[in-house]
């Protein structure tokens, strides 16, 4: 649902369930793929993967660049689909964004529009 | 609490044993427990298998996917414990969402500690991520 919403946003986004080869893989192996494809990897999974990001500064390994997403912060279901997509979407189009090599990012929501 | 027993095992079996603690960095008796225990659940709760964390400790997953049980129990809490809408979500069978919340229903404490464990490592690193930005802009 957020990989087909950013990619309504323009961006070239892809959802691990929507490839077949990746729907079981290991952490290694989606990091693998994500660094081949030079994707940045946006996951929930903040222990698992905010491990994984110290691993590869302390050995100075170089990759794409992780999103780490709490539940706190968006909720994992449908309701916040909408919430997470604008927030990815902001963070793409920012300067950090752009740069996104080697960086570990906490997700924040993104700043509201209007209102008073 | 815990008994102490006994089993005869083939020499082989053992063999495998030793050389898998050996490379866990763990004991022969506590990995056969795990195992064991594991077993128990892998045929109480079809649909779930055991994976390793990046820390090697092991956690209910949901089989053929990257799903852990812990992720899938917070979507049903955030579609109004709708275990429809999470597989909808997830874009998965409704039926391994149902093996999710079965095992969750017989291992509350452990997923709910997964479910702790996640967000104290969010928390502490958000907090440290933000004092880094205090200190140094």
């Amino acid at each position: 649902m957020v990989a087909a919403r950013l990619r309504s946003l323009g961006h070239d986004a892809v959802a691990v369930v929507e490839r077949q080869g990746l729907r079981g893989a290991a952490d290694e192996r989606l990091r693998q793929v994500a660094s081949a494809e030079d994707r940045v990897l946006v996951t929930y999974d903040v222990r698992d993967f905010g491990r994984l990001g110290m691993r590869l500064a302390r050995t100075a390994e170089p990759h794409p660049g992780m999103v780490l997403v709490t539940p706190r912060a968006f909720s994992l279901g449908a309701n916040d689909v909408g919430r997470l997509s604008d927030a990815l979407h902001a963070l793409a189009s920012s300067d950090a964004g752009r740069s996104m090599a080697g960086r570990v990012v906490w997700l924040r929501p993104a700043p509201e529009v209007g209102g008073s | 609490m815990r008994e102490t027993t006994s089993f005869r095992l083939p020499a082989e079996t053992l063999a495998r044993l030793d050389a898998r603690a050996a490379l866990l960095g763990t004991t022969r008796t506590t990995l056969a427990a795990q195992y064991l225990e594991e077993g128990m659940r892998l045929v109480e709760h079809p649909g779930i298998v055991f994976t390793d964390g990046t820390q090697g400790e092991r956690r209910a997953t949901i089989a053929g996917t990257r799903l852990d049980v812990w992720m899938v129990v917070e979507v049903i809490r955030a579609g109004n414990n709708s275990l429809d809408e999470a597989a909808d979500y997830l874009q998965i069978p409704f039926h391994w969402v149902e093996a999710a919340a079965r095992y969750y229903a017989a291992h509350p404490d452990e997923i709910s500690e997964e479910i702790r464990l996640n967000d104290e490592f969010a928390e502490r690193e958000i907090r440290l991520a933000a004092e880094q930005r205090r200190l140094f802009g």
